[in-house]
């Protein structure tokens, strides 16, 4: 490890080397906005498709602010001593750092937001499992043995596969076979148990058949077809059984009976299977919920947990997050935030691996709503949210919707059709009422284009906004270029807040209605796109408009001439 | 799952080091816990050393030392650097134990800016240009950075060490280095090794004085060393002669896996085999060792009397190396 740590730096500092070099020949030339912060830009007048926020301080010029917004970052953890952030840092008007819970709010000293995976002592949880890792936890004891050929139920028990009846809850069931099973690679490696027990006993089966049809003869792949039954139901045990071991001959590149008899029948592919279990779950981390939160993350009402400590190991992708929303502008330092009169409150819900929890994503809605946010920005969208957790998201969503915020979610870099794969949260997920205050946004690059590998999605999806090759704050007074759909969501939250500060009437339904309505329109521009077909990723050319609802990018300057029509 | 963004991690700025008599550390630095800071020389005494509490505040006494590439440890991260009388400032983020999520800011490190420009990217050497543009122990820095395995840039860098600055660690380090790679330097005379050809018969490099050789080093399971050996057809093709002969030593661990390539390849000149096989790692076998070389292809000329004309040979540079001494 250290050796490559070592390798690691030399070569970051020989690259920075040579932008350094390049910086002391073209002194006279500093690099421009449109390289940086490049957000800010035009297409017009700086050559790069940002969101046009210079352009529209041109417009609001001699107006006033009416309000200071409140975007609160749901998400990583933030340097809010930033020095370029320090102004744009929300503080909770009624605590003070005194290690009393001064609002009565249930936390103890949040003053500039919560830490949800943080514990009493100061800890913080780093590494989260996947949200299809936590189920199979959640789930396994009571449908993990289950073998189920689309008919009948068996389950192991005293080393024997036996018949039993069909699970109580079915529903439940089925998610766990149909959803769960397919998210987490655990409880995949763990149902390749229960598999090496059906391949045992078919075996077993299979040898007593051969061994009756044909004694006196060497037994081999030939007789073995015999095994067939072409009754038998499709994807019933025996079938499945007779597939692989059929399989079994070409993968052992072997005629004989006996090889594949000793394979399976003998419970070295149980032992294996198991093997294969232990190191699955070896590769998680669980991240030690219990132990460092110690709260139950089943129970909603479970509500005083979590920390103030901010300053984490993920907190890079807050902080450039709040430096593209709220960094000083015109100090020179960094780049420009679309409007540095913003309060941001960080409510840190994401570690530096796996999914956030659904519960504290819904605490922490309902935080930024009861402190007065007016923009909130989530992790990127899941395609699993466990039916009773969903619930607690949609319900904070109409609390959030209800109040007139906004709330903004990017998607994911996966090349998906939204249209096909559900990803959540969406406006649908209601299961009534379509959400008008939920923003899906993905990001795109100076020259115009989406990122070859976002989701997409023609309803699915709002709009495309700045988020690639970013110049933007980073922790510990530093900077850096990053690219990445959180940037992206960070753009549209800083317009939005824009919007917000000068026409503080509008409700986070309108304002999402504005930005989509205002965008730089790409309509009719074919882009080329990454998909991804039979799983396998691939390209194609599509439609600007065929990508997202609004056919565009984020355009601040053409959304404050529409919300300043709107207000009037 | 998706880590959200990507970004380079380390930030290099060029400050102004204003020039002066003793070398201080300072900075600030956000932390998630308390670490340790230190200097050490390249033989690892510890020149200073500073704790550094979660406040990140750090600052050094002036201490004066030898202009020279210094070892820097921030927690458990080690860099080189070179270091000289000036005030060098760090500031930034560091996660001890996720590092690469680190991003660090120095100013006062414009020696060691300008000398880093001249590392070559991995492999490669040290290009001649660098004469002149360098200075004092700058040039044995370049070297150990570079980590070079050949004795001729290595040499060239020593040389460009003023004598004052001998007594330097990077400087003792490379004559160090220089003298344990002489035995490899063009000129010298090459290791007479003995090994089996198909018949059986042994073949040593000393049965062809009076013919300049080429010998190709490369095993069955080597594609580039089989690609290479294809490209050497045409260049034998057209340049032989009585004055020349090429041989290929194979480094298998296997005769058969040697024999059958042979007969895949079919190759009209002298095929050895040394059955020591290629050893990947710290301790090459006896004609690894010999000849200097850590990976195959290798391909060395060694001219009539047995001595090495040109080394690491590849592609085109073969038949130029052999014209070349033929000329001589």
């Amino acid at each position: 490890m250290m050796r490559k740590y070592f390798l690691l730096l030399v070569l970051g500092l020989y690259v920075c080397t040579v932008s350094a070099q390049l910086i002391k020949q073209d002194n006279q030339i500093p690099k421009k906005q449109s390289d940086l912060d490049w957000y800010n830009c035009s297409f017009d007048q700086d050559g790069v498709y940002g969101a046009e926020v210079n352009k529209a301080y041109d417009l609001l010029k001699g107006k006033k602010i009416k309000k200071r917004p409140v975007v609160a970052l749901i998400g990583t953890g933030l340097d809010v001593e930033h020095e370029d952030l320090k102004q744009s840092i929300w503080f909770n008007p009624k605590e003070k750092a005194n290690g009393k819970d001064d609002d009565k709010n249930g936390l103890v000293d949040d003053i500039n937001g919560w830490n949800f995976l943080g514990g009493k002592d100061g800890q913080v949880m780093e590494t989260l499992l996947k949200e299809g890792d936590r189920e199979f936890f959640r789930l396994k004891d009571k449908y993990g043995d289950y073998v189920f050929d689309g008919k009948n139920y068996y389950r192991v028990a005293d080393d024997k596969l036996m018949p039993v009846p069909a699970p109580e809850n079915i529903d439940e069931f089925k998610y766990y076979r149909n959803q769960v099973m397919c998210e987490s690679s655990v409880a995949g490696a763990y149902g390749g148990i229960g598999l090496a027990y059906v391949l045992r006993d078919y075996a077993l089966k299979f040898d007593k058949q051969l061994k009756e049809r044909f004694p006196d003869k060497e037994l081999t792949l030939q007789e073995f077809q015999t095994c067939y039954d072409p009754k038998a139901p499709r994807d019933s045990l025996g079938e499945v059984a007779f597939t692989l071991m059929a399989y079994g001959f070409s993968i052992m590149k072997t005629e004989k009976w006996e090889d594949i008899y000793n394979l399976y029948a003998t419970g070295g592919q149980v032992e294996r299977g198991r093997a294969a279990y232990e190191k699955a779950l070896k590769a998680i981390n669980p991240g030690g919920r219990k132990d460092i939160v110690g709260d139950n993350y089943m129970d909603i009402n479970d509500k005083k947990y979590g920390n103030n400590v901010l300053l984490t190991s993920d907190a890079a992708l807050g902080t450039m997050q709040a430096g593209i929303i709220g960094a000083k502008r015109g100090n020179g330092l960094g780049g420009d935030g679309i409007i540095d009169r913003v309060e941001i409150m960080t409510l840190r819900v994401t570690g530096r691996s796996g999914e956030p929890y659904l519960k504290d994503m819904a605490l922490a809605i309902r935080y930024a709503v009861d402190h007065k946010a007016d923009v909130i920005v989530l992790p990127q969208q899941n395609t699993l949210y466990p039916e009773d957790q969903k619930k607690w998201i949609t319900e904070a969503l109409q609390y959030a919707e209800g109040k007139g915020i906004l709330v903004i979610v990017p998607v994911w870099d996966l090349s998906r059709d939204l249209a096909k794969e559900t990803f959540f949260p969406n406006r649908w997920m209601t299961g009534g009422k379509e959400l008008t205050n939920l923003m899906v946004v993905a990001s795109s690059n100076k020259e115009g284009n989406p990122s070859m590998r976002s989701n997409y999605g023609a309803r699915e999806l709002d709009l495309f906004a700045p988020g690639m090759d970013v110049f933007s704050t980073y922790t510990g007074d530093t900077y850096q270029t990053g690219t990445g759909v959180g940037l992206a969501a960070a753009s549209v939250a800083g317009v939005a807040a824009l919007i917000k500060a000068y026409y503080p009437a509008l409700t986070g339904t309108q304002i999402r209605d504005i930005l989509l309505e205002s965008v730089t329109s790409r309509a009719g521009v074919e882009v080329e796109k990454g998909i991804e077909v039979n799983g396998k990723p691939t390209q194609d050319l599509f439609l600007f408009e065929d990508l997202c609802l609004s056919g565009g990018i984020l355009n601040a300057y053409q959304a404050v001439m529409a919300a300043d029509k709107l207000a009037k | 799952m998706l880590k959200g963004i990507i970004i380079l991690f380390i930030l290099v700025t060029c400050g102004e080091g204003i020039a002066q008599n003793a070398f201080t550390l300072s900075g600030k630095l956000r932390l998630l816990n308390p670490l340790e800071i230190r200097v050490e020389s390249l033989k690892g005494d510890i020149l200073l050393s500073l704790q550094v509490a979660k406040d990140g505040g750090f600052k050094s006494g002036p201490k004066e030392i030898e202009p020279d590439l210094y070892i820097l440890s921030i927690g458990n991260t080690k860099q080189p650097v070179y270091l000289t009388n000036t005030d060098v400032t760090i500031k930034g983020f560091y996660d001890e134990k996720n590092p690469d999520n680190s991003s660090l800011s120095f100013t006062g490190i414009d020696d060691f800016l300008e000398l880093l420009k001249w590392v070559p990217e991995r492999k490669k050497t040290v290009v001649d240009e660098v004469r002149g543009q360098l200075q004092g122990t700058m040039y044995s820095a370049l070297a150990y950075m570079a980590d070079m395995k050949a004795y001729e840039p290595n040499k060239m860098l020593l040389d460009l060490v003023p004598e004052v600055n001998r007594g330097a660690l990077s400087a003792k380090w490379l004559e160090n280095r220089v003298d344990s790679l002489r035995q490899f330097a063009i000129g010298t005379e090459a290791y007479d090794f003995e090994y089996v050809d198909p018949d059986g018969k042994n073949v040593r490099l000393s049965d062809f004085r009076g013919k300049y050789v080429l010998v190709d080093f490369w095993a069955s399971w080597c594609g580039p060393c089989r690609q290479e050996m294809k490209n050497l057809l045409p260049v034998y093709k057209e340049l032989k002669g009585e004055d020349l002969e090429f041989i290929s030593i194979s480094l298998d661990k296997r005769e058969k896996d040697w024999r059958r390539m042979l007969d895949v390849e079919d190759l009209p000149w002298v095929m050895l085999w040394n059955k020591e096989g290629f050893i990947v790692g710290d301790a090459p076998n006896t004609i690894q060792k010999a000849y200097g070389f850590y990976s195959i292809p290798f391909i060395v000329l060694i001219d009539k009397e047995g001595r090495i004309v040109a080394r690491g040979l590849r592609g085109e540079k073969v038949r130029e190396e052999i014209l070349k001494a033929r000329q001589r």
